[in-house]
This record gives structure tokens, sequence and C-alpha cells, in this order.
């Protein structure tokens, strides 16, 4: 992975293939907790949480084609996203700690707290929904949202015909899941 | 709710497939309409959640893949370790069993036989009885014979006898009682020093290098000297 070029990386990564990214952590994790424990005092579990994260947004990044060119090393750009990705994570465990000790929760926070509970759909419930779906509608969506592909190389990779009907079963496939949620959201209120 | 009509309208958009005019409609609507508004923004919502679900579960993996790495590092770490125990146990078993070949072969070569007291026909000595059974190598009877007398003389062929029967430990109790004022002291304290190099045993090893030590200096028994010098040669 070293003497790999960062290109061959976001090549194979584009190519729908998720073996670097375990390469990469294989190669940089154990110096980045390290790094992180000397540095900013962080915890293996935070370390861990803050680099793994770290992996996941350099492939979405990829994926999507936010990021076609690195300026610096692989191992700089991944540790400086872990670095926000660890204070964020001690950040967040502070302000729980603190919520948790004394009992308070300001107006705002309150407020915010309440707005993601009052969402309609949970992230659980949609996970919960995907599994529901038939094998091809998960893969879809899969593509389209996660792996952020358009509707042509979706085509491809499913064998569909051509674009429209991938988008056609995309949008198929969203209804589906949307009916899921549905019952969901009653079995939730009952 | 995501009302079921509004979903073709929003792939529709999301995909650009709406005309210029209607494209202008639907951006309108989502000023006027609070409703429509809010169900396209869930809409949204179940998008970023389908994604949110596909990074967790890679995620997951990759956590996986660390509590693997991790057992890995500690199979590794055990693996060495008891290749390091098996080297360090098979070392000292191969050193031990060297020493102690070796240091046999130095008592055995070293330890001289005594003929033991004359024993005159005329007359009936105390150490007459035990010396017949010494010299006849009758050490049982010899070692009853002697353990009465409580004597430098009697302890010095009791711990020959014990040696001879391979009573190590007993011997070695008994060249010990033998005073540092005795005739027998020197050669008692040979016999000691060889006695300590069967045992093997660090500690004991040491007492045996003193002693050798010692009667490489001392003057009286040059024939004592000159083998002391040897074994120290030969166990240093």
């Amino acid at each position: 992975m070293k003497q790999t070029n960062y290109k061959d990386i976001f090549n194979q990564i584009r190519a729908g293939e998720e073996a670097p990214i375990f390469e990469m952590y294989k190669n940089f994790h154990k110096e980045f907790l390290k790094w992180s424990t000397y540095q900013f005092k962080a915890t293996e579990d935070q370390s861990k949480d803050a680099f793994q994260e770290a992996i996941l947004d350099f492939y979405q990044n990829v994926i999507s084609g936010h990021l076609t060119v690195l300026t610096c090393s692989l191992k700089t750009y991944l540790f400086e996203i872990g670095k926000h990705k660890l204070l964020n994570i001690q950040k967040k465990e502070a302000r729980l700690t603190y919520n948790d000790t004394i009992q308070l929760i300001d107006n705002g926070e309150f407020e915010s707290f309440m707005d993601e509970e009052n969402k309609e759909y949970t992230q659980e419930q949609i996970s919960q929904a995907l599994e529901e779906l038939p094998t091809d509608c998960q893969e879809v969506l899969r593509l389209y949202y996660f792996k952020e592909y358009d509707m042509e190389s979706i085509s491809r990779e499913m064998n569909y015909k051509n674009a429209d009907t991938a988008k056609s079963k995309k949008s198929l496939c969203m209804k589906r899941l949307i009916q899921e949620l549905a019952k969901l959201s009653k079995v939730f209120i009952l | 709710m995501i009302e079921e009509g509004n979903i073709d309208l929003f792939e529709k958009y999301q995909h650009d497939d709406l005309t210029s005019d209607e494209k202008k409609a639907f951006e309108a609507r989502l000023v006027y309409d609070s409703e429509f508004k809010e169900s396209y923004e869930k809409y949204l919502r179940v998008g970023q959640g389908i994604s949110e679900h596909y990074r967790l579960e890679l995620k997951n993996k990759l956590k996986d893949f660390d509590t693997q790495l991790s057992e890995k590092k500690k199979i590794s770490y055990w693996k060495l370790t008891g290749a390091i125990a098996v080297v360090f146990i098979l070392g000292i078993t191969i050193t031990r069993l060297f020493s102690a070949n070796n240091y046999e072969t130095i008592v055995t070569n070293h330890w001289k036989k005594e003929i033991g007291l004359p024993v005159k026909m005329s007359t009936k000595g105390k150490y007459d009885d035990a010396m017949n059974a010494f010299k006849m190598e009758e050490w049982s009877t010899c070692i009853k014979e002697l353990q009465p007398l409580q004597t430098d003389t009697a302890n010095y062929y009791l711990g020959l006898s014990y040696y001879e029967i391979n009573e190590y430990q007993k011997a070695i109790a008994t060249f010990e009682q033998i005073p540092s004022t005795s005739n027998y002291i020197h050669n008692a304290q040979f016999r000691l020093g060889l006695l300590y190099l069967l045992s093997n045993h660090p500690k004991d090893i040491e007492k045996a290098i003193n002693l050798f030590q010692q009667l490489s200096n001392q003057t009286d028994h040059p024939e004592l000297v000159q083998s002391a010098k040897i074994i120290l040669e030969k166990i240093k």
C-alpha cells in the first residue's frame, strides 16, 4: 500500500472495490492510535472510531467524485480528517457527560434533541425497512445513495437494459421502501 | 407522511427529468406549500438514511477487521511468548543436563577411595568393626558401627559410606559436622565440594567454588591443592 500510487487506490475504489480501505486501515491505524493518544489524549475506542470514520469519508469522497486529486500524502489526508472526527467525538462525549451528570439541558439543546426524536423516520426504521426489500432493490438503492452511481452505471452494474430502466427500478424501490416505513411508523404509533 | 403520488414527482425532480416549466412549478411549490416541502424533506431524509445504513454496514466491517487484527496480534504475541518459553526451558534443561553430566564426571574422577584405618590384630580398637565393614564395602554395617561414635574420624568415614550408597545429602550433612580444627577438615571440605557439585544447584555450585578456592590457597595438602585447581578450571 505504501508504494501504491493514490490514483490506483482511487481507481480501485471507483471500480467498486472495498479492499483498499481495509488495506489503508491496516497500514495506518496503529500510527493514528499512537498519534491521537499522545496529541489529543484520545481513548483507544475514540481513536478507532475516528479513524474508521475518516476512512469512510475518504471512501465516499472518492466514489462521489468530490476527491479526485490529493495535494498531500494519503496518510496526511486521513490523519487530518481523523483529527476532526476525533475532536467531534470528544466534544459530543463531553456534552453527553455534562448532561448525564448535571441533568440540565438548555433550551436550544433540548429542542434539537426533540427535533431528532420527532423526525418521521429514524435511522433504525430506515435500516429495518431496507432489510424488508428484495435484494435487487437494496442493491439499486445502495448503488445510488451510498456509492453515488449515476443511472447509466447502475444499469451496467445490474444488467438492466438502459438508464431509464434503472431509473424506473429505483423509483419503484423507493416507493416500496416508503411503504415499508409507513408500516413501521404505524406499528410504532400503536 | 410522504404521499405516494408525490414520490414520482420527487424522483423526476431528483433525476432532472422535469421540463423547465415543471421544475419551476416544483420549486415554487416548495416555497408556498409547507406540507409539500415537509414531504420532500422527509423523502430526502430517507435517501440520507439509506446512505447512512450502508455506511454503518461498511463501518461494522471495518470494526470486525479491527477485531481480527487485534486477535491476530494477540495470537502472534502468545505464539512468540510460547516459543521463547520453550526455547528457554529447553536451553535450561540442556544446560543443566550437560552441566550435571559434566559435574558427575568431575566427581567420579576426583573422588579418591580411602583404604580405611588400620585394624590391629593384637588389640581391639573402637573403629575396628566399622573399618572391617568399610574394607569389605559392607556400607550399612559400617554406618551402623560409626553412627554412635560421634567423632571427627567416625564422621569422615560415615560421610564416605553415605556417598557409596548414594545418600549424598546425608553425606553432606555429615561432612559439614567436621570442625575446622580437625585433621580431616581439608579432605572433608574437598569431598563436600564434590558433593555440592553433584547437587547441580546454582547455590551449591557457588559453595563448591568457594571451597575449592579455599583449598587451592592452602599449603598442607599439595595433592588436594592440585585437584582443587583443576576442578576450578573445569567448572568456571
